[in-house]
């Protein structure tokens, strides 16, 4: 039996799914300040035929969307470049801020494993500073095998001399959920004590030291370390990171769940 | 899936249990589609479709009562039955343990050290709350392979509790005898049979900027593309930014491709052959291999793809040449 033919056999129930899973990021348009939406489906169609459509569901603190999009079709060997620009205008908006749920699925068709198309966030600013491309994540249902949902981890925190973090954290779901924040330093002495409460389809950004003013100390001498979100059930974390001097973010990327093991679709 | 589901919904839409799911199940539902039928399960959000799934996949792998042979047994001897589901626990649990002896976690990601770019591994091994398991320290078996996949040593460490290891490349380069520049794949071998909050991370960094990805992961786990190709979604060449594919083989034999670099009103270059060596890897310029992609694309963002699916670990770099900064990312 081959490797796909046993995946195959591990998931008999993975083709009953009528489309994929949403995936959610953080939408931010301003004059100043762009978000652009990269869909390419070649990374699960060999065929030029196939047809993928968008669609984009905005919401800002509040259960119910603020505005929906659809976006033209893109072909199997196509890539949809989206700025967010032109889903606010067509939504009526002069500006976004809150969370985006982008939901691709195949046009007259169901759609081939894995669970979801993955999609990048660019963020681009007018003045240059910003430069940076996020992974839009999915809230549950990748095959994973996790040890807790509700738990992520991200290694690597930075807070030194040319560095800070920003930890952003997304609650796609219409119902508050609370969080505390954990920071470990290298030898694994923990920071603890933040606790904050997202409201439905609320985020969070904020600057870690700003959260904990002692951190920079706390990760002395090499400035990195470990954080650790856990969440009343699993909460979108990402993380930005940000050069003091020039205030350049050239960096965003998702937290990790425990795993038990790995065989994940998701690449998470 | 998460174990103690008693408390935690397993559908946030729907506000459904554990206990409720089985017992559809139990009363018949044996696919995605009939339970979302009955209980509503997977019909919003689909965010609970994995955990219905495992639900349903354990249902399956529970034999039906009659095939146990123990009916009578346990109907003789009270509390046989907790026993012999204990005992099939751990048969299960000793037949994973041979299957990773024999397969080990490896997982990937790839380094550089050069005048303008450093770079680190960055892993953790945090405690996880509600895994009741005591947290060993992470043993680790670090492979360096050079861009010819050569494999130029071996370094090892160890992850106590909580704690964070970060291995900087000129550590890891001056600790092996080699010189920078230099870039390469890292193999990180796993002597737990738990990955929980190990993976790799590596940051990419100079004095400008800092960007970050994650491993890759390959050899004994299967390949996330089924059903399509590699792509770099975005290919710059302009004065400013230029973007650098990277490319690991992650597997002996050598990897033989064709690429084709498209601009986005559909215009093509021709494609052109590239191989990477069993275990090595491709850092390279869009414009190296490409040496007109910079008047073929012009201001445009192009698109490489790839016409061959491989076990690769693919990452891309855009370097900001005006600032010197660069971002990376992986891709999938």
């Amino acid at each position: 039996m081959s490797i796909t033919e046993k995946v195959l056999a591990e998931r008999p129930t993975a083709n009953e799914l009528d489309q994929w899973i949403p995936l959610y990021s953080w939408a931010q348009e301003r004059p100043d300040f762009h978000c652009r939406l990269n869909i390419y489906p070649r990374i699960v169609s060999r065929n030029e035929t196939d047809r993928f459509r968008c669609r984009l569901r905005y919401f800002s603190r509040s259960a119910e969307p603020i505005g929906e999009f659809f976006t033209e079709e893109v072909t199997g060997d196509g890539v949809l470049r989206l700025p967010l620009r032109k889903a606010a205008d067509a939504m009526g908006l002069a500006t976004l801020d809150g969370v985006m749920e982008v939901h691709t699925f195949q046009v007259g068709a169901q759609p081939a494993t894995p669970r979801f198309l993955k999609c990048w966030m660019d963020f681009e600013s007018e003045d240059g500073r910003w430069f940076a491309s996020l992974p839009c994540a999915p809230f549950r249902g990748a095959r994973k095998s996790m040890i807790s949902p509700e738990s992520q981890v991200q290694p690597g925190i930075v807070a030194d001399d040319t560095y800070r973090t920003h930890l952003l954290a997304i609650n796609p779901m219409p119902r508050s959920a609370s969080f505390f924040v954990t920071l470990y330093n290298a030898a694994g002495a923990p920071l603890s004590g933040f606790r904050h409460t997202l409201g439905p389809c609320d985020y969070l950004v904020r600057p870690l030291e700003e959260i904990y003013p002692d951190l920079r100390q706390h990760f002395a001498p090499g400035g990195i370390g470990s954080i650790r979100l856990d969440g009343d059930y699993k909460l979108l974390g990402w993380y930005i990171i940000e050069n003091r001097a020039t205030g350049r973010v050239y960096c965003m990327d998702h937290f990790a769940p425990f795993f038990r093991d790995i065989r994940s679709d998701s690449g998470l | 899936m998460k174990e103690s589901t008693d408390s935690v919904p397993v559908c946030y839409c729907k506000n459904l249990y554990r206990a409720e799911i089985e017992s559809a199940i139990r009363s018949g539902a044996s696919t995605v589609a009939q339970l979302r039928e009955r209980t509503g399960a997977t019909s919003k959000c689909y965010g609970c479709l994995a955990d219905v799934e495992d639900l349903l996949y354990q249902q399956r792998l529970e034999p039906e009562p009659q095939s146990r042979g123990l009916s009578s047994l346990t109907t003789l001897i009270p509390g046989v039955q907790v026993l012999s589901k204990q005992a099939r626990r751990a048969v299960k649990e000793v037949r994973r343990e041979l299957a990773w002896r024999r397969n080990p976690w490896k997982l990937g990601t790839w380094v550089v050290e050069q005048e303008n770019l450093h770079s680190r591994l960055v892993m953790c091994n945090l405690e996880c709350p509600g895994d009741g398991r005591a947290f060993n320290p992470f043993h680790l078996h670090i492979d360096f392979y050079t861009p010819d996949g050569r494999r130029a040593g071996t370094v090892h460490r160890v992850l106590g509790r909580n704690q964070t290891l970060v291995l900087e490349t000129r550590d890891l380069l001056a600790e092996l005898g080699l010189s920078a520049p230099a870039h390469g794949m890292l193999e990180v071998s796993y002597a737990n049979r738990y990955v929980r909050s190990g993976r790799c991370y590596t940051q990419w960094y100079n004095d400008v900027s800092l960007t970050a990805s994650h491993e890759r992961r390959f050899r004994s786990i299967f390949p996330a593309r089924l059903h399509g190709f590699e792509a770099v979604h975005r290919v710059m060449a302009t004065d400013r930014f230029r973007t650098y594919p990277i490319v690991v083989n992650c597997r002996e034999p050598r990897f033989n491709t064709r690429v084709r670099l498209a601009r986005p009103d559909g215009e093509v270059l021709r494609s052109r052959p590239i191989a990477i060596p069993g275990m090595g890897t491709l850092f390279r310029p869009i414009t190296e291999i490409f040496p007109l992609a910079e008047s073929f694309l012009g201001d445009q963002e192009g698109v490489l793809y790839f016409e061959t699916v491989g076990p690769l670990m693919t990452y891309y770099l855009i370097h900001d040449r005006q600032s010197d900064g660069w971002q990376g990312q992986h891709l999938e």
